[in-house]
C-alpha cells in the first residue's frame, strides 16, 4: 500500500463522501420517476448522478493509488450500486401488488 | 377528567416503562459526562484529579451502551404482548432482573466515578473495569449483565413459544440470542492486546453494524405498523430481506477493524470489499422509504403517533448519513491508515448512534408513553418540536465540527508529521483544532437543551395528548 499525497487529502475526503451523496441522488430520482413524481424525462438524470458516482469514485481511487484487487472491489461495488436500486424497486413493487391485490 | 394513572393492560408493558425511565436517566449522564470531557478538550485543568478526561469519556461511552441496551429491551418488553397477544411469560422474574440489573449498574457507576483506576491486576478487572472501551464492566458486572440477559431472552422464548409467532417476533428471537452471545466473546481476558482485540471487535462491531442494525430494523416495522397502520406482510417481508442485506455485508464488514491490530493481511482486502458494500443496504432502504412514501401521499393515513413518526424519519435519514455517509468516507485502507483513532472516528461515532439508534428507541419511547395512558392520537407539541430539531441540530453540529477536527488531525498530525508524538501536539494546537473543538462544545450544549425539551416533553405530552383528545371528543358531541 503506497502513502498518500499531502495534497490529495481534500479530494478524497470529498469524493469519498460524493460517493454516497451521489448514490443517494441516483436512487432519488430513480425512485420518483418510477412512482411518477417525476417526469419519466428525468430518468437519464440518475443514470447521469450514477455515472458522476462512478467518476468519483475512479477520482477517489486514483488519489488513493490503489492495488489491482482494491481496483475490482471498487467497480463490484459500483455495479451493486447500479443494479441494486432496480432489484429492491422490483421486490417493493411486486410485494405491495401481491399484499394489496 | 385528566389523569396520569398508568393505562397499560399488561406487566410486560409496565416493565417496559421502567426500562425506559432508567434508559433516559443514562442517556441524561450520557450528555453530563460527553460536556465535561468536551469542556476538558478546551481547559485540560477543568475538573483535573476529580474526574479526568479518562474517566468522563469511560463514563460517556459506557452510559450511551447501557442506556441504549436498555431502552432496546424497553421496547420489547413492550412490543412482546402486542405481537404475541399474551402476557411475557416469568414476567416475575424479569422485572426482579430488572431490579437486580439497576442495582449492579449503579454501583458500578459509582465505582467508576469514586474509586476510577486500580492496579493493573485480576482485582481491578473483577471489582473497578476491565478497561475494554466501550463494555467496560467490571468481571463481576460481566457476569451478573449474562445472568439477566439470559432471563431476559428465557421471557422473549418461552412468550414467543407460548403466543403467536410473528415475523417481527421470530427476527427478534434470532437476533436478541446473537446479540447476547456476542456478548460473551468481549468476557475473557488474553494477555496478547491483538488476540484480546479480535475478539472485543466481535462485539463492537457485531453489535452496531449487524445485530443491533437487524433489531432497530424490526423495532421500526412495529413502529409504522403501530403509528401509520403499514401493512404487517410488507413490513415482514421487508424485514428479512434487510436481515440478508445486513448481515451480508456488515458480518464480513468487520474487516475494516482488522486493518491495524496484528491481523493477517487478507483482512484489508476482505475489509475494504465489504466495507465498500455496507452503504448498499442503506441505499436499498431509501428506495424502499420512497416508494412508500409515494404511495401513502394522497391517502389520508391517519397517523396516531406524530412524535414517534418524525424520530423514525430522523433514524432513516440519520442512519444514512452517520453509518453511511461518514462512515465510507474512512473506511477504505489506504484512508484509514491515516484516519484511524482520530477525531473524524468520533465524528462518525456521533452521528451514526445516534441516527441509527438514539432516534429510533426515542420514537419506540413516545410509542411506549402513548400506550402508558391509552391515547387515540399523540400529536407534537411544541416541546417534542424543540426536542427533536435542538437534538438533531445539535448532533449535525458536533458532527460537522468533528469532522474539521478530524481533517486537521488527519492532514496535519498523520501526513505532515507522520503520525510522531510531536505531530499530535503540533495538530492539537492548530487554530483549526482549537476552533472545531470549541464548536463541538457549543453544539454539545445545544444537544443538552434539545435533551430537556425532549425530557420536558415526555413528562407532559400525556396530559397536553388527553386535554386535545377531550377538546376534539366535547367539540364532536356539541356537534351532533
Amino acid at each position: 500500500m503506497e502513502y498518500l499525497e499531502i495534497s490529495s487529502f481534500f479530494t478524497i475526503f470529498v469524493t469519498g463522501a460524493l460517493v454516497i451523496l451521489l448514490g443517494a441522488a441516483y436512487v432519488s430520482v430513480y425512485s420518483f420517476v418510477k412512482i411518477h413524481y417525476l417526469p419519466s424525462w428525468a430518468m437519464p438524470a440518475a443514470y447521469i448522478f450514477w455515472i458522476l458516482q462512478t467518476y468519483s469514485l475512479y477520482v477517489l481511487s486514483v488519489h488513493l493509488k490503489i492495488n489491482p484487487f482494491t481496483q475490482k472491489v471498487l467497480l463490484a461495488a459500483m455495479v451493486g450500486y447500479l443494479i441494486i436500486p432496480h432489484i429492491v424497486y422490483f421486490l417493493v413493487k411486486r410485494t405491495h401488488e401481491a399484499v394489496e391485490h | 377528567m385528566l389523569s396520569r394513572v398508568m393505562n397499560v393492560q399488561y406487566e410486560s408493558q409496565k416493565l417496559a416503562i421502567n426500562y425506559f425511565q432508567v434508559a433516559l436517566i443514562l442517556f441524561g449522564a450520557q450528555l453530563l459526562f460527553g460536556l465535561t470531557t468536551a469542556i476538558q478538550y478546551l481547559y485540560p485543568q477543568f475538573l483535573f484529579g476529580i474526574i479526568d478526561f479518562s474517566v468522563g469519556r469511560m463514563v460517556h461511552l459506557n452510559a450511551m451502551i447501557v442506556w441504549l441496551l436498555y431502552a432496546m429491551i424497553g421496547s420489547v418488553y413492550w412490543l412482546l404482548p402486542d405481537e404475541t397477544g399474551i402476557e411475557t411469560v416469568g414476567i416475575k422474574i424479569g422485572r426482579l432482573l430488572f431490579y437486580i440489573l439497576t442495582l449492579a449498574v449503579t454501583i458500578v457507576v459509582v465505582v467508576y466515578l469514586v474509586v476510577q483506576v486500580g492496579p493493573g491486576n485480576a482485582m481491578s478487572r473483577w471489582l473497578i473495569h476491565e478497561g475494554r472501551e466501550y463494555i467496560e464492566a467490571p468481571r463481576w458486572a460481566d457476569i451478573g449483565i449474562v445472568v439477566v440477559v439470559l432471563g431476559f431472552l428465557g421471557n422473549v422464548f418461552a412468550t414467543a413459544f407460548k403466543g403467536k409467532r410473528t415475523g417481527i417476533v421470530t427476527v427478534l428471537m434470532i437476533d436478541l440470542l446473537a446479540l447476547a452471545g456476542l456478548y460473551l466473546a468481549g468476557m475473557f481476558y488474553t494477555k496478547n492486546v491483538s488476540v484480546d482485540q479480535f475478539w472485543w471487535w466481535w462485539v463492537i462491531h457485531l453489535w452496531v453494524e449487524a445485530t443491533w442494525e437487524v433489531y432497530v430494523a424490526a423495532v421500526i416495522g412495529y413502529g409504522l405498523i403501530k403509528t401509520i397502520g403499514a401493512n404487517r406482510k410488507i413490513i415482514e417481508m421487508w424485514i428479512w430481506i434487510e436481515v440478508a442485506m445486513l448481515f451480508g455485508s456488515g458480518i464480513l464488514g468487520i474487516g475494516h477493524h482488522y486493518f491495524w491490530i496484528g491481523t493477517p493481511e487478507y483482512w484489508l482486502e476482505i475489509g475494504a470489499l465489504f466495507s465498500a458494500l455496507e452503504p448498499v443496504p442503506l441505499l436499498g432502504m431509501f428506495v424502499h422509504v420512497i416508494y412508500d412514501w409515494g404511495k401513502q401521499a394522497g391517502k389520508r393515513t391517519p397517523m396516531t403517533n406524530t412524535p414517534a413518526f418524525s424520530w423514525f424519519v430522523v433514524t432513516t435519514f440519520g442512519n444514512f448519513l452517520g453509518a453511511g455517509v461518514w462512515g465510507f468516507m474512512h473506511t477504505l485502507p489506504q484512508i484509514n491508515l491515516y484516519t484511524h483513532g482520530t477525531q473524524w472516528t468520533a465524528a462518525h461515532g456521533h452521528l451514526a448512534f445516534y441516527g441509527a439508534y438514539v432516534a429510533a428507541l426515542i420514537g419506540m419511547m413516545y410509542i411506549g408513553l402513548q400506550g402508558k395512558y391509552g391515547l387515540k392520537e399523540m400529536r407534537m407539541t411544541a416541546s417534542a418540536k424543540w426536542g427533536i430539531t435542538l437534538l438533531t441540530g445539535g448532533v449535525l453540529g458536533m458532527t460537522m465540527a468533528l469532522t474539521i477536527a478530524g481533517y486537521v488531525q488527519t492532514f496535519i498530525e498523520r501526513g505532515q508529521w507522520g503520525a510522531t508524538w510531536q505531530g499530535y501536539f503540533v495538530g492539537q494546537n492548530s487554530p483549526w483544532m482549537i476552533q472545531a473543538y470549541g464548536w463541538r462544545l457549543a453544539m454539545g450544549v445545544v444537544t443538552i437543551l434539545g435533551f430537556v425539551f425532549l425530557m420536558k416533553d415526555m413528562m407532559t405530552i400525556a396530559r397536553t395528548a388527553q386535554r386535545e383528545n377531550l377538546k376534539t371528543e366535547s367539540t364532536a358531541t356539541a356537534t351532533a
